[in-house]
């Protein structure tokens, strides 16, 4: 079956699609290559304490200065970059695939399982998200573990509703019914004929869901509940140089500045994504 | 899509609320239900109290600075109040004092926080009062006292003139119910279970007989749960008495609005002739540190407690702000679950206490105001050796030491911390001093409201605790951490259990000498050295910071505020 075919949009909003998608990019790009870098464009450990030297100034030797251990807050940033980066891209991974799975599903068959996973949905967006989320990760301990569980839970439900609208008007579409009416599985139709067509909804808001997750990881450590001490990580960077905003403003504002550029350009990517794959 | 964008920008705006808003949870870990702590104690800066409290008259202390202080030699003679000397306490305006913790009650018996008693330190007073260094009591509600030879039974005269709040006169019937109601009810009754009975031969006379020689029996009486009330809640219901509690104190409760403020207004019956002299005090709750500095400098809030020590001194510069730490009793420690393995393996124990360096932890954490704690008495505390034979900081005794433990390749651990300032830069320290010994901290971060509710029932393995006196006696908590019989917590929540050093803590309780009594407490203090269930870590002194218009402000070693004492001069 042939994909839904893709009317050309006017230039100058392809143009100017192209180009948030280029800054996104960009943007990400750079933050990508120092994260992997890290390890060989940082002159310090970011754990190591140097007690001598404690929230020291920006300087030749701390580009950044030090934080309240006299660990360099440049070193920690690049570090903490790796870190958020690949929980945010992994969080996002489970969500995707069984809200996508499910919504499928409910979209297709419709009747009792639509109602199961429509209930699901409706209860879990009932609640906060960031309040559903902060709950799950308290009752199961903080960590890296408990942020992957709770969003596997929570995450989901944003693509569960999105690709079962999208299945569910695909269902009626002739290149489906065709493919029934040929006798295929129902297996086969889901996954070979209707996903494609659908998929590139929740891949583009999964761009705008790596945003969240990686804010949603910065605000638990930030609260104490992520990321555990001493690996560097945006949110406990932000929290722990709170105490010096007032004379160390950089210790926090750096690390927030962090998190602002990097859900810029994820969010620059998904209009890109948005604008360039969605069919018209 | 736009949703989904919503989403995600309101994801990043939340967080950067959050981060600006600094959020500081700010709690003392020392507030330990079982101790009420106040911030800080010290061995450094000492803001000259100068005070020489008299005996009879509890002429509470002076202020630091010469120039500002009311002369308070007379009974504040009315008539110089009203002249034009501009040192003379004026009276009215409404001070706000902000902290970053609310009330939880406002029933003595049921405080147990630091910042509820000292609210209701306000409402409430007690028989005797610690003195301005400290260092002892002095007659309060009372105006003097005597014991027998046996050292078993206390005669106390009561102060002429106090009248309860509703004008009812203060008799020895309420101070009878008063104690008696501490003994049954109170949390921190179990320093007064000593007493077996009391007498009142006449209004104005108590005599308590104690089971057994007491030796800080006065110092007990101070203690905020031995308040003095109305005998019979003044015919209420307790539940309609602490609703619009009447006490003796120079304040009357006002309003409550939990989470925001509380509200006092002056008790015009006070027996403090001319005090207080302000018309109201409202202590306002806010968490943040940075914020109550900021409100201070607005011109919001006169006077700031826990005020972050990395910007005390740079606060202090400021035009017509004055930031200093008052001397106090906190210590902060270690303390370990010694009923699980391995800390009841007093090899693990020592082991951590020579790789842990005390002074690099006071240098990074404390920004001079404060200091290396060697002893789990506080310095400013009757009792403390200056020659408490502590461990070495070394890294070669540590490894020495834990490779005759039962774990000599290290192992992992749990650290419990109450999530504020300062508790974890220490306790990151401690983790990076730990590491090259093969011990891997995991940092256990928890809201300080659970903290205690937490290592009382032994859900941990390491923990940061510490303890701010409330009385001027070391007993109160040499028996809460070392007595699990009869002091009332488990060894504070460690399991310790020690036939030498309960027998030693025992030995304090009933020796009146101060001579012999610091030899045991010297003891007390060197078992602890050796056998470290707890690792004295730093002391610390009470930040606080206040505008110029305020003055008279002094606040004791155990953190009495004395608010009766202070004026305004707006």
């Amino acid at each position: 079956m042939t994909a839904v075919s893709r009317s050309a949009s006017p230039k100058a909003a392809r143009g100017r699609r192209s180009f948030s998608l280029m800054i996104g990019a960009g943007l990400l790009g750079v933050i990508v290559v120092l994260a992997i870098l890290a390890p060989w464009i940082t002159p310090h450990d970011p754990l190591a304490h140097n007690l001598e030297s404690i929230l020291a100034p920006p300087s030749s030797d701390y580009l950044l200065g030090t934080d309240h251990l006299g660990r360099d807050v440049w070193t920690r940033l690049l570090y903490a970059a790796r870190l958020d980066l690949l929980i945010g891209v992994g969080a996002v991974i489970t969500p995707f695939v069984t809200g996508t799975l499910l919504g499928a599903v409910a979209g297709y068959y419709g009747g009792r399982i639509d109602l199961a996973v429509s209930a699901a949905t409706d209860m879990l967006f009932a609640f906060p998200y960031y309040v559903l989320i902060i709950a799950l990760v308290f009752s199961l301990g903080p960590g890296i573990p408990s942020i992957f569980i709770a969003m596997a839970i929570v995450a989901w439900v944003s693509y569960a509703r999105i690709v079962r609208g999208e299945v569910l008007s695909a269902r009626g579409q002739q290149y489906v019914m065709a493919a029934k009416t040929l006798g295929y599985s129902d297996l086969r139709i889901i996954v070979r004929h209707i996903l494609p067509n659908v998929i590139t909804q929740p891949v583009t808001y999964a761009m705008s869901d790596i945003v969240v997750i990686i804010v949603g990881v910065v605000t638990l450590s930030y609260l104490g509940l992520g990321v555990p001490p001493p690996t560097p990580d945006w949110g406990s960077m932000i929290a722990s140089g709170q105490s010096y905003l007032t004379t160390q403003w950089q210790l926090s504002t750096i690390p927030g500045i962090a998190v602002v550029i990097v859900g810029l350009s994820f969010s620059l990517i998904g209009d890109g994504l948005t604008h360039r794959l969605r069919p018209e | 899509m736009s949703f989904l964008r919503k989403k995600a920008a309101l994801g990043v705006s939340l967080l950067l609320v959050l981060s600006l808003l600094a959020a500081a949870c700010g709690d003392d870990a020392e507030e330990a239900p079982a101790t009420t702590a106040a911030a800080a104690v010290t061995t450094t800066a000492a803001p000259a109290t100068t005070a020489a409290p008299a005996e009879e008259e509890p002429e509470p202390a002076d202020d630091m600075d010469d120039e500002e202080m009311p002369a308070e030699e007379d009974d504040m003679a009315d008539d110089d109040m009203m002249e034009e000397d501009p040192d003379a306490p004026k009276r009215g305006g409404d001070l706000v004092f902000a902290r970053h913790r609310d009330n939880t009650t406002l029933d003595p018996g049921a405080a147990v926080e630091t910042d509820t008693i000292y609210v209701l330190d306000h409402i409430f007073e007690t028989l005797f009062a610690t003195s301005a260094d400290g260092a002892s009591v002095d007659p309060w509600l009372a105006s003097a006292s005597e014991v027998s030879e046996d050292g078993k039974s206390w005669t106390v005269t009561l102060r002429e003139g106090v009248e309860f709040s509703n004008g009812q006169p203060m008799t020895s019937a309420d101070v009878k119910w008063s104690i008696q109601r501490a003994i049954d009810e109170a949390a921190f009754g179990f320093l007064l279970s000593a007493i077996e009975s009391i007498e009142t031969p006449d209004d104005m006379t108590v005599v308590f007989n104690t089971s057994f020689p007491w030796a800080p029996f006065l110092a007990d009486l101070s203690v905020w749960a031995a308040a003095i009330m109305p005998a019979d809640y003044a015919g209420m219901s307790a539940e309609e008495f602490f609703e619009n509690p009447i006490g003796t104190g120079p304040f009357l409760f006002d309003e409550w609005v939990p989470g925001e403020y509380i509200r006092l207004v002056r008790n015009d019956n006070y027996w403090q002739e001319g005090k207080p002299y302000v018309d109201s005090v409202t202590w306002t709750q806010v968490p943040d540190d940075n914020t109550r500095v900021l409100q201070l400098e607005g011109g919001q809030a006169h006077i700031v407690q826990n005020v972050p020590l990395n910007v005390l001194d740079s606060l202090n510069e400021k035009d017509g702000i004055n930031a200093t730490t008052f001397p106090a009793t906190t210590v902060y420690w270690v303390s370990f679950n010694t009923t699980i393995e391995p800390f009841n393996d007093r090899h693990v124990r020592r082991a951590i206490a020579h790789a842990i360096d005390q002074d690099a932890i006071a240098n990074a954490a404390l920004f001079g105001h404060g200091g290396p704690a060697c002893s789990v008495i506080s310095p400013a505390v009757p009792f403390h050796d200056p020659d408490t034979p502590c461990l070495e900081s070394n890294m070669d005794l540590a490894r020495a030491e834990l490779a005759q433990s039962s774990v000599p390749d290290g192992f992992a651990a749990e650290y419990l911390v109450g999530d504020q300032s300062p508790n974890l830069p220490i306790v990151e320290i401690i983790q990076g001093q730990l590491a090259p010994l093969g011990i891997d901290i995991t940092i256990r971060t928890i809201d300080p409201g659970q903290f205690y509710s937490t290592i009382f029932v032994f859900d941990y393995e390491i923990a940061f605790t510490g303890w701010t006196m409330d009385i001027p006696d070391p007993d109160q908590k040499i028996s809460f951490m070392f007595d699990p019989e009869l002091g009332g917590g488990d060894s504070y929540s460690t399991g310790y259990d020690n036939p030498d050093m309960i027998e030693l803590v025992r030995a304090g309780q009933t020796t009146f000498a101060d001579a012999d009594r610091a030899k045991i407490y010297a003891d007390i203090q060197a078992l602890n050295a050796e056998e470290v269930p707890f690792i004295p870590l730093v002391v610390l002194d009470a930040p606080f910071a206040w505008s110029d218009s305020v003055k008279g402000l002094w606040v004791n070693p155990v953190g009495k505020r004395h608010l009766e004492d202070v004026w305004l001069d707006e």
